[in-house]
């Protein structure tokens, strides 16, 4: 059925209705069995998966897929595929030691005339236990580790080596229990800073940056809370639930030991903090129709109607520019290019920016650079601009890809998914550290380099490879390699673990007309690939 | 006795299992083609499915009132799906001679197979994908719909407002035939 791309909402809700018609199978029987099977099986306490046997009745259907399901399965939980190894095994373990890598300016299509290199990033790897959550406090870094199976504090006076027990120079709760403050503010004006939970329920104060002392907010039950310094106090937004309905919280504090809670204006919906512009929140209509209201909160009091370009409607992780005051924030663009850079003045106006217009996933700043890291065009890589005057941007060699860049303090924090894996200290012309091993980047001509260096443990016999990147889902393995989905790309391996983007021509090649990335792919043993499904790009 | 392990139930453990599969069996149904409409295949459903019946099963205790499984099990059903359709396949392999097997035995394919619309609601992202789903394949009102995923009704209200709009764009934007 072709819908016609002109139809108004009315009809295009008659047409969705239209959708499921004659689609609404019961649940397979095996379903049925299964939870007749599951209570005497399975001790409601006990854990499980993987002790779970699923019907099987489908599992013949994909045995084609079980190579590619290897690698994808192993990659979903810790970025790793192993091969066998083929010589004897080492019995321990053998990681790569800490190293630098060193960023520098490179071209970019879009910037006219010379480059100048205003700007370099020096990488230092962080070896387990690599922390998320990083906040930096007064003598060193306090971040989000894993402990026994549980979140806990772990401490680190570079960001770079980390302890799973907490240095008490660094950090120390005076009282209020297990800590778990992992949106952490700080107010310069008041030298106070503020925790609070982002999962479970908890506020913590200190004023020296070391000693904490849990608050009371006087709002039980805050759930998803999020703070962030604003003007001589502080801001935080949170979910608390009245019964089984949730509603959002928004706090002002002066000190960060008294908190007021502030009513939000009738219908307003979805607060979330936005940086230093304020909080956000968005007013729908009433019937889901007209154009939502986005409305943007100077203190958490006063709420205004934004004016943002296109179709616009949100707008995030603002900053503000030194010393020129301008605002930039990453819009989200329903309906075209997402995620532009817009700036403004006043708060009320926003416009898109100018001079970088790829997708943007993260907008920080240290200094006076305001840094972005963008999609590639193309490409499912990522990589580094910086900017003064938020107009003018140098693309930086770092690119990375299923990477995302956030500030730790004075310096660029290198994740993978919530790990902190890497930290970048930014110097004014610096000299390059060390020889570089770079993840692959793209040149200006677009074209790939060559695959990282490989990274590997042995492990039971088996050597454990480090996935530079984890394609989307399962992977085609064809003759010469591997083919995967990289966000919104094609990526091939020769090896499944070293990726990149755009495909090596020797692995994957196509007509020029046909761009796309397979999504249901038949293979006939000897006789050739067939993609039956794919999605245009 | 070695090797042998003799179980007994005492009579409330009984009664838990009877209370959690009646409700269960009541709303696998309804689960199962949510997670159809989500994950576009009758094969990933049933995984999917069963992940959230052994979480429903695992966390019953924490299940205050039975009578409130259909929206907590449907809530913990969303939440399994969306997982996998942020971090899930997009691709799959099997022979060609499965494949037509797939497509004329899976209503949810199949459904995809007709209706570029339906098709087009897949490429929204996952929490856009699922208001549609429950809006307008689960026939839920928006009040039922903001129930099951734990949200205020206002978020529910924006987000299909933004979903049908991405909608409409993606539509206006396709230049595909999948």
């Amino acid at each position: 059925m072709k819908p016609d791309i002109d139809m108004d909402l009315e009809q295009l809700e008659m047409q969705l209705r239209r959708s499921a018609v004659g689609h609404k199978p019961a649940a397979p029987a095996a379903l049925h069995d299964f939870i007749d099977q599951m209570p005497s099986r399975y001790p409601a306490s006990r854990p499980r998966l993987a002790l779970l046997s699923r019907p099987a009745a489908r599992r013949g259907l994909m045995a084609a897929a079980i190579s590619a399901a290897i690698v994808a399965g192993a990659a979903t939980t810790a970025l790793l595929v192993s091969v066998r190894q083929q010589q004897a095994a080492s019995p321990s373990a053998s990681v790569r030691p800490s190293q630098s890598i060193t960023a520098s300016p490179l071209p970019s299509a879009r910037q006219t005339g010379p480059v100048t290199p205003t700007l370099q990033v020096s990488w230092q790897q962080v070896a387990d236990p690599s922390p998320s959550m990083v906040a930096k406090v007064a003598n060193g870094f306090i971040g989000k580790c894993v402990a026994n199976g549980r979140p806990a504090v772990c401490t680190s006076a570079d960001g770079i080596t980390w302890s799973l027990t907490p240095d008490p120079a660094i950090f120390v709760v005076d009282s209020g229990g297990v800590f778990n403050g992992w949106s952490v503010a700080f107010n310069v004006p008041t030298t106070t800073w503020v925790a609070t939970g982002t999962t479970d329920p908890g506020t913590w104060r200190s004023t020296d940056g070391v000693h904490w002392t849990q608050v009371n907010l006087g709002v039980s039950g805050l759930q998803d809370a999020h703070v962030e310094p604003l003007g001589g106090g502080f801001l935080m937004v949170a979910r608390a639930f009245v019964g089984n309905t949730p509603h959002d919280v928004v706090l002002t504090s002066g000190d960060g030991a008294g908190w007021t809670s502030h009513p939000l204006p009738a219908g307003v919906t979805d607060v979330q903090l936005a940086g230093a512009a304020g909080a956000l929140a968005t007013k729908p209509s009433a019937d889901a129709t007209a154009p939502v209201t986005t409305l943007l909160s100077p203190d958490g009091m006063t709420w205004n109607p934004a004016t943002l370009p296109g179709n616009n409607t949100l707008v995030s992780q603002t900053l503000r520019l030194a010393p020129s005051g301008t605002l930039l924030g990453i819009a989200n663009d329903v309906s075209g290019p997402a995620n532009l850079v817009t700036s403004s003045d006043d708060g009320a106006t926003w416009q898109f920016g100018s001079g970088l217009t790829d997708q943007i996933y993260s907008l920080i700043t240290i200094g006076r650079s305001a840094f972005a890291v963008a999609n590639v065009p193309g490409t499912a890589t990522v990589a580094l601009w910086q900017s003064v005057d938020g107009s003018d941007w140098t693309r930086l060699d770092v690119t990375t890809a299923d990477a995302t860049v956030a500030p730790v303090y004075d310096r660029l924090g290198l994740f993978e998914g919530s790990v902190l894996k890497a930290v970048g200290t930014v110097g004014e012309g610096a000299a390059p550290t060390t020889t570089p091993e770079t993840t692959p980047t793209l040149g200006p001509s677009g074209s790939a380099t060559p695959a990282p260096s490989d990274v590997s443990v042995i492990v039971g016999g088996w050597r454990w490879h480090k996935m530079n990147t984890l394609p989307d889902g399962a992977v085609i393995h064809p003759a010469n390699g591997y083919i995967g989905h990289c966000g919104t790309a094609m990526c091939t391996s020769p090896n499944g673990w070293s990726w990149l983007s755009p495909p090596d021509p020797a692995i994957f090649s196509a007509d020029p007309t046909a761009v796309f990335v397979p999504q249901l792919t038949a293979h006939r043993p000897g006789r050739g690939y067939v993609a039956l499904s794919g999605r245009w790009l | 006795m070695e090797g042998q392990l003799i179980v007994t139930r005492p009579d409330a453990s009984d009664r838990v299992s009877t209370e959690y599969t009646r409700a269960a069996h009541a709303e696998v149904d309804g689960a199962y083609r949510l997670a159809g409409y989500l994950l576009g295949d009758a094969a990933e459903p049933q995984d999917a499915v069963q992940d959230a019946l052994v979480k429903a099963w695992q966390n019953w205790a924490s299940l205050k009132d039975p009578a409130c499984f259909g929206p907590w099990f449907h809530r913990i059903v969303v939440n399994v799906c969306r997982d996998r359709m942020r971090r899930h396949r997009t691709l799959r392999m099997v022979t060609l001679e499965e494949a037509a097997e797939v497509e004329s035995n899976d209503a949810f394919r199949s459904m995809l197979a007709d209706d570029e619309l339906a098709r087009a609601v897949t490429r929204l992202n996952p929490d856009h994908r699922v208001v549609i789903a429950l809006r307008f394949w689960q026939d839920m009102t928006l009040e039922d719909a903001a129930e099951r995923l734990g949200l205020p009704l206002g978020t529910v209200k924006s987000r299909l407002h933004y979903a049908l709009r991405s909608l409409r764009a993606e539509l206006k934007g396709s230049s595909y035939e999948a």
